[in-house]
């Protein structure tokens, strides 16, 4: 695989972010403002070790079999996690031709494609899907703009915990840095300190939005950003959701292809003579979503903060060792 | 071939008799012997291939005012040391350089006694002149295009690059055909790694014979299934010259008149040298037109078959009444009455393309205006698919570097997009976007500038010579260490 430039990471992250941040529950109440912060927070101080000069040299540890199986475990379930919620969270206005089955089966034809073009493609189809992202958050606000109240804007209310979980949730990619960090040489720290900064953005210009704009009815929905996006509506006479539908799907490819990329490209470098490990990925999350229970799945968060902190972790007992060995 | 490494031998009449059996009577070719300084000798031609007023005046006049020579070695030695014959003086040791010189319009002098045969550069075979570039039209800018004769091409780049780091490496191609392929290049811009993988790719060529950039195109892309060209072609020398000048490697076959361009980038589709005569921000504009007329002719008709059909709610009521009341007499569904009226015009295209001139002006006319009109007349197609696919068609023509993509892709989009809406669009879309980010040659991305993100100075703006003179650009910046 060829080298992955910082603005390259940057991208494929936020871009995943995104995407989870699309099929986020319950975006609504002052307090979530305050959970989020807190939940930011935290990530930052998770991902400490991946602002280190050194965190390139870090991540070689994933060579280890147990540690990428770690990985490759977690970025299943995640996975799993992902199909299932795409099953649940979308509305079915959204995929009312496809079908939910047939959008299921196009969607994952496309990502099994996606998927073996490798990290390299991934890597450079970020950026230009990062524009995409742009022009939806930008007709997103201007549409809501004559709906905003700023009066509903408030930071007292309930909804901490929920904002701290939900914003913890949206931890996914942050395990596939680490793997992202082995070709990604320069300016890797900006690159994931501008992805945790611009998720933070997103995720508060989305909240502030549904509370703002979406008012009563983003504050009932299951799945408050679908909600928004129905009422975001820039123009007069004509409706912007053919906008929503191409980000979402592009999005959701782009989420998809990434924990499949990883996946394989972990699973290639633990068994180089391992074929179509893409294909196999993508299968195994499927039948994940399929098998095991949603709690189950959405537990697999719970695996981020060990699954960052193990990389440096290993590598520091690693370099003990050595020096003990010296 | 068994005869091309034959050597000579140093008897004159086998000389000729060998010669004679492997040309198998070929009837261009001219053997005249004759005494020069008392030896006897032969001169080998090619007919029609050679200037006979130059052969007459710079060969045959000064080798027969030679005086008598005390054996062929001195004769030889006499016109290599005291007599320019010509400015290309090769020498052939064996049949196949002999005959390959012969064809390439030498006049090759052979000596009894001699084991080696001297031969003189007097080409004169007829060729196309210089004439304004049929596919590349352009307003401001020079109107030569390149011709079929690779010794001109090679002449008109030099006299737009008089500099000796522009070098020409001659190759020879082609097995039977023997042809010129040239090598071009700025040394001290080119990548050293692309210079020599291009060179181990032109060696995996054995083809017969290389008549056009087609043949050898696939040696040069390593991956041959991909939906995106990695190699691209021009008949511009200036464009081209613009193009060594960023470090990049063309590829001149004699016979042609396009020169491959390895590697390319998608956004250079979108770039005319027009583009650079042009004030910033008139560039800069025309520049955004194109990039809109690409995703107009691929997605427009596409769009309006997934909107009508599954989405009208994205319509205003207006259109959509419209819409409704000119679709309602149609017999064929929307996606079907798109593909349909495509192929149509692609039929029409084509049969335009390779009919003479004359009867291609009459295809247009049958085409555009009578099946048309009857077309919409008879209730076949309606009056706004009709637009749409015009106005589609007319937007690929502003780029139409990529209209063999546009062709087949615009077709692949009205299905997915009558099947499954703009969802349908979106996926297809998505896996379109990642074949063009797979695409890569020599380590070369094709979606370069834009991802990998570099200097967008001429991507998204064209800025003025004021600015682009700083920061000598070369594709080596590109370049993605596997």
């Amino acid at each position: 695989m060829n080298r992955i430039d910082s603005r390259q990471l940057f991208s494929i992250l936020l871009l995943s972010g995104a995407w989870s941040m699309i099929c986020l529950p319950q975006l609504y109440g002052g307090g979530q403002l305050l959970g989020v912060a807190a939940a930011f927070g935290v990530q930052v101080f998770l991902c400490l070790p991946l602002f280190r000069k050194s965190a390139s040299r870090t991540a070689e540890v994933l060579r280890y079999k147990w540690l990428g199986w770690a990985f490759v475990v977690f970025f299943l379930l995640w996975g799993g996690r992902s199909l299932l919620l795409l099953h649940r969270a979308v509305p079915p206005q959204l995929l009312q031709n496809p079908g939910h089955l047939t959008a299921a089966i196009l969607l994952l034809l496309t990502c099994l494609y996606t998927g073996t073009a490798g990290l390299k493609a991934t890597a450079r189809c970020a950026p230009l899907m990062l524009v995409l992202l742009g022009i939806s958050a930008a007709v997103l606000i201007v549409g809501a703009w004559k709906r905003m109240d700023a009066g509903r804007l408030t930071l007292r209310g309930d909804g901490f915990r929920e904002g701290f979980s939900a914003y913890a949730a949206l931890s996914g990619e942050l395990p596939a840095a680490w793997v992202l960090l082995r070709r990604c040489k320069e300016k890797a720290g900006k690159a994931i300190g501008g992805y945790l900064l611009g998720k933070l953005l997103l995720c508060l210009l989305l909240l502030v939005l549904c509370m703002t704009a979406g008012g009563r009815l983003t504050a009932e929905a299951d799945y408050p950003v679908f909600t928004l996006t129905m009422l975001s509506q820039p123009l007069q006479g004509q409706r912007a959701d053919a906008l929503y539908i191409l980000a979402f799907v592009m999005l959701c490819v782009m989420h998809l292809t990434l924990l499949t990329g990883v996946t394989a490209h972990l699973l290639e470098q633990m068994y180089p003579k391992i074929r179509a490990a893409a294909a196999w990925a993508l299968t195994v999350m499927l039948l994940l979503a399929c098998m095991l229970p949603e709690n189950c799945l959405a537990a697999s968060a719970a695996l981020v903060p060990v699954l960052l902190l193990a990389a440096p972790v290993t590598a520091a007992v690693q370099k003990l060792q050595r020096r003990a060995a010296a | 071939m068994e005869y091309e490494t034959r050597p000579l031998p140093p008897v004159l009449a086998e000389q000729l008799a060998v010669m004679r059996q492997i040309a198998d009577g070929s009837a261009d070719l001219l053997v005249d012997t004759v005494t020069v300084g008392g030896i006897p000798c032969a001169l080998v031609t090619c007919e029609g291939m050679l200037s006979t007023a130059t052969t007459a005046e710079m060969v045959i006049e000064p080798l027969t005012a030679i005086p008598a020579m005390p054996g062929s070695s001195a004769l030889f030695a006499h016109i290599r040391k005291n007599l320019l014959l010509s400015l290309d003086r090769p020498t052939a040791r064996n049949y196949g350089d002999l005959f390959r010189l012969v064809h390439s319009g030498f006049a090759v002098l052979l000596a009894e006694g001699q084991t080696e045969a001297l031969a003189f550069g007097v080409q004169g075979y007829d060729k196309r002149g210089v004439n304004e570039p049929s596919g590349e039209a352009n307003l401001s800018g020079a109107h030569e295009g390149f011709t079929e004769a690779v010794r001109t091409n090679m002449s008109l780049i030099r006299r737009r690059m008089k500099t000796p780091l522009l070098k020409f490496e001659m190759h020879i191609m082609g097995k039977l055909s023997h042809t010129d392929v040239c090598l071009c290049y700025m040394t001290d811009r080119v990548p050293p790694q692309l210079l020599r993988q291009i060179r181990e790719a032109l060696g995996a060529c054995q083809l017969d014979t290389i008549l056009s950039p087609g043949y050898l195109q696939p040696f040069l892309e390593q991956k041959n299934n991909r939906l995106f060209d990695s190699v691209s072609t021009t008949e511009r020398p200036d464009v081209l010259v613009s193009k060594l000048l960023e470090g990049r490697v063309a590829v001149l076959i004699d016979g042609n008149p396009f020169a491959l361009v390895i590697p390319k980038l998608f956004i250079e589709s979108f770039q005319t040298l027009d583009d650079y005569s042009y004030k910033p921000y008139y560039a800069t504009f025309l520049r955004w037109v194109k990039y809109a007329a690409f995703l107009l002719t691929l997605l427009l008709p596409a769009v309006y078959v997934a909107v009508s059909l599954h989405h009208p709610e994205l319509l205003n009521r207006t259109l959509l009444l419209l819409l409704t009341e000119a679709e309602a007499e149609e017999p064929l569904s929307l996606p079907l009455e798109a593909i349909g009226a495509l192929l149509m015009y692609e039929v029409i295209r084509e049969a335009g393309l390779r009919l003479p001139k004359v009867v291609g002006g009459a295809v247009s006319i049958v085409g555009g205006i009578i099946i048309g009109d009857a077309a919409v007349a008879s209730g076949l197609i309606s009056t706004p698919m009709l637009t749409v696919v015009a106005l589609s068609v007319t937007a690929g023509f502003i780029v139409p570097d990529l209209t063999p993509v546009v062709s087949v892709l615009r077709l692949l989009f009205i299905v997915a997009g009558g099947l499954w809406g703009l969802f349908g669009i979106g996926l297809l879309g998505m896996a379109v976007v990642y074949c063009l980010c797979k695409t890569e040659d020599f380590g070369f991305p094709v979606t370069a500038p834009l991802s990998p993100v570099y200097s967008l100075r001429d991507v998204v703006t064209r800025e003025g010579f004021r600015k682009m003179q700083y920061g000598g650009f070369t594709v080596e910046e590109y370049y993605e260490q596997n």
